[in-house]
């Protein structure tokens, strides 16, 4: 961010370069402080946090001794079954959860967009509405809607003779997806729309009088030019996914579904931290995790723009 | 389950704030600890504690307590005390409950209070009780405030209706749920909380098992033994038979259950009656206690909740502190205070007859009940060799994990809890604690 700002500025007329230069620091450096007292600290302090461990002499009355562990921590979660269960199980959510989101965000994007689409006002407001809702809420009025006994939407399936267990075993897994794709499709049908609305509509109108189909545009025209967009969009649900902690905390509270306190990463730190007060632990799952987040942030945008430049 | 934990947070943002008002009032008026009473801040959400408080400042003039209310411990109020203690802002004094006084001791949280002349105290309490406030044997390290013998409410009016008698033993107990069922098919006799890791463990310790052990001056852990076993395999036979249903206790479903006559017992303590109340207003005079069914001859009651009042290692006035926290754990004061809002019993022996007093003739909703004497009788029954582990609330939610996965399953509370002993050794270990094979 800050070398796209930087590499700009000396472009500027000749006279008030070194007027800017000066401003830049000004305009800047309230971002960095805050970026530094709480983005960076943290995360060194987490950082830092990962590398010791606690131990008690005897039964432990006499409260516990913090001792330098080395790698102990991250071999650890290495080999903690209920971390790498949750990375598989984020990974996976992730696999289900991304390219749904995104071909579902991009279809409603160029539905609105297309010449046919009436009331597109309203349908722009319909698809938005369930982002407004927080994640938390969304999640408590979804498990009224998975709890047998209490839910409608289990009554009228049981009409027609389907029995679905929403809250156990593998169709857990889907009934998160559901909630999150419900709640974050408006946000990304948005971003894409915006992306769509900023195409030279004289490229489209060319296409149009080559006889090429509505649908024909929607894929060859506008899509290549909203890539950028969906790969922004692509970005932020897979790092979302990887911090996945809301949703199925609440179906884990409800002690009605077979999540448990420890199913994803940021779960298992969270119990290790709140539950357990185990901050070293805790620090070395949430380490992991966004090692994890940047390596594949990083895959995501090389392979976007390997294509870009094809 | 939920709209309450919302009221909750939202009722302790607004004392939160209330207090930040009254504290910057305080800055603003320059009270200083020399010329007025000591101020000091007590941390709980354990319900009666404002109604405690208020009285307490009442009555006295050198100490004035100033009440946070703070999420539950296992919703974040404990969490909220360790960071405050490890960040040198502990409060004065607060709310531990039993399974976690252990973890509150070897994490260095909470401070001896031998220093108090508690020890003179001592035989005001169940044995019990006083062997689990000073764990090491050397300090005693809390207050008791309250504790909770197990007890077995009824819908006397239904029971009545269906011919019904409270079952003395389990074996009865399995009966009588059939017998009901013969009447009423839909209707269960009482709903498990397959996932109430509190429960579970009252039962067991109903049930003569010892969990946790400490005489080898290593931690031990047994939930495999003859005595887990026996109540397990046999809560897993009347959820197989469908004679009690398994769900998650007070939240909507149980609630209803109970509301329309299908759930026509509850298994609970003496607190659970002021919880009753609030949720079901309607049926008040409808319920009656008897004593848990028991296992054997012999007559055995376990724990199940209670608290206790505990010094935090850097209180900022430990005297003030511990004035306040006797007071609350042996005056009769507190309990009258109290009991309009709580039903909770109290650990003290001295305060019971009061206790007993005041509830029936205060609360209408327990008015006619047989609480006072079913309690004090279940009071006495409890295993004094029942130890809780070092790391109680991580403990609790991973047999919650367990128990959850497998509800329902064919022997799935059995093997949840057996299987559990593996997952608590390793996790104690992983934690730093010595744990013997």
């Amino acid at each position: 961010m800050a070398s796209l700002t930087s590499t700009r500025t000396p472009r500027g007329a000749g006279g008030t370069t070194r007027k800017r230069r000066s401003t830049v620091p000004l305009l800047l450096g309230p971002f960095f402080v805050l970026f530094a007292f709480t983005y960076l600290g943290p995360i060194l302090y987490a950082f830092g946090l990962s590398f010791f461990r606690e131990r008690f002499d005897g039964i432990g009355w006499d409260g516990p001794k913090k001792v330098f562990a080395g790698f102990d921590n991250y071999t650890r979660a290495l080999s903690d079954a209920e971390f790498l269960q949750g990375v598989g199980r984020v990974l996976l959510y992730g696999l289900v959860y991304v390219p749904l989101l995104i071909a579902f965000a991009a279809l409603f994007a160029l539905l609105l967009d297309s010449a046919v689409t009436a009331f597109r006002k309203t349908w722009q407001t319909v698809l938005f509405l369930p982002h407004i809702v927080p994640g938390l809420i969304a999640s408590i009025v979804w498990l009224y809607l998975y709890t047998p006994g209490l839910s409608p939407l289990l009554d009228g399936l049981e009409v027609f003779g389907w029995e679905i267990d929403f809250l156990h075993g593998a169709t857990v897994l889907f009934s998160l997806v559901n909630i999150a794709v419900w709640g974050n499709l408006g946000f990304n049908v948005v971003l894409i729309f915006v992306a769509l609305q900023a195409i030279p509509r004289s490229t489209i109108e060319a296409a149009r009088l080559d006889g090429a189909s509505e649908s024909r545009i929607g894929l060859r025209i506008k899509l290549p030019q909203v890539m950028p967009a969906m790969v922004v969009a692509t970005l932020f649900t897979i790092i979302g996914s990887l911090q996945l902690f809301t949703e199925p905390y609440i179906l884990q509270a409800s002690g009605n579904s077979s999540v448990s306190s420890t199913w994803t990463p940021n779960m298992l730190s969270y119990t290790a931290a709140f539950q357990s007060n185990d901050y070293h632990y805790a620090a070395t799952v949430s380490v992991l995790v966004a090692v994890l987040a940047g390596v594949l942030s990083f895959t995501v945008t090389k392979l976007s723009n390997r294509r870009a430049l094809r | 389950m939920f709209p309450r934990r919302c009221h909750a947070t939202l009722r302790s943002i607004l004392t939160t704030a209330a207090a930040g008002a009254l504290l910057t009032s305080c800055a603003l008026t320059g009270g200083s600890s020399d010329d007025g009473p000591t101020t000091i801040t007590y941390w709980s959400w354990i319900s009666g504690s404002q109604e405690i408080v208020d009285r307490f400042n009442e009555t006295h003039d050198d100490v004035q307590v100033d009440f946070q209310l703070i999420p539950g411990g296992g919703d974040g109020g404990y969490a909220k005390m360790f960071n405050a203690v490890r960040a040198g802002k502990a409060p004065d004094i607060m709310t531990v409950e039993y399974p976690q006084l252990n973890s509150f001791i070897t994490q260095d949280l909470i401070q001896p209070i031998t220093d108090w002349d508690v020890e003179e105290l001592a035989d005001q309490y169940p044995e019990w009780t006083w062997e689990l406030v000073s764990p090491s044997g050397d300090e005693v390290y809390a207050l008791p405030k309250d504790v909770a013998p197990t007890v077995l409410f009824y819908r006397a009016d239904l029971f009545e209706e269906y011919g019904l008698t409270p079952p003395e033993t389990w074996e009865e107990f399995r009966a009588t749920a059939e017998r009901l069922q013969e009447q009423r098919p839909d209707a269960f006799l009482t709903t498990f909380g397959h996932n109430d890791s509190g429960l579970l463990s009252a039962l067991a310790w109903q049930a003569g098992a010892e969990w946790f052990d400490t005489s080898s001056g290593e931690w031990s852990v047994n939930t495999t033994d003859e005595n887990t076993r026996r109540m397990a395999s046999y809560w897993d036979e009347l959820i197989a038979d469908g004679l009690v249903t398994s769900e998650p206790m007070y939240a909507e479903k149980h609630i209803t259950d109970l509301q329309q006559g299908r759930s026509l017992t509850l298994i609970g303590a003496p607190w659970s009656a002021a919880n009753l109340s609030r949720f079901l207003p309607e049926l008040a005079g409808k319920f009656d206690v008897a004593p848990m069914p028991r296992w054997d001859d012999e007559p055995t009651a376990g724990n199940f909740g209670g608290s206790t009042m505990a010094l935090p290692v850097g209180s900022p006035h430990p005297d003030a502190a511990m004035e306040f926290a006797r007071w609350v754990s042996t005056s009769p004061d507190a309990v009258a205070a109290a009991a309009p809002v709580s039903t909770a019993y109290p650990a003290n022996v001295n305060l019971q007859e009061t206790w007993a007093t005041e509830v029936s003739s205060v609360n209408e909703w327990v008015e006619g009940m047989n609480l006072p004497e079913v309690t004090s009788a279940a009071a006495q029954e409890i295993n004094p060799a029942w130890e809780w582990g070092p790391d109680m609330t991580e403990s609790f939610a991973r047999l919650g994990n367990a128990t959850s996965a497998r509800a329902g399953q064919p022997g799935g509370l059995e093997r949840a809890i057996t299987g559990w002993q593996d997952t608590v050794v390793d996790q104690l270990r992983l934690r730093g604690y010595n744990v013997a094979d």
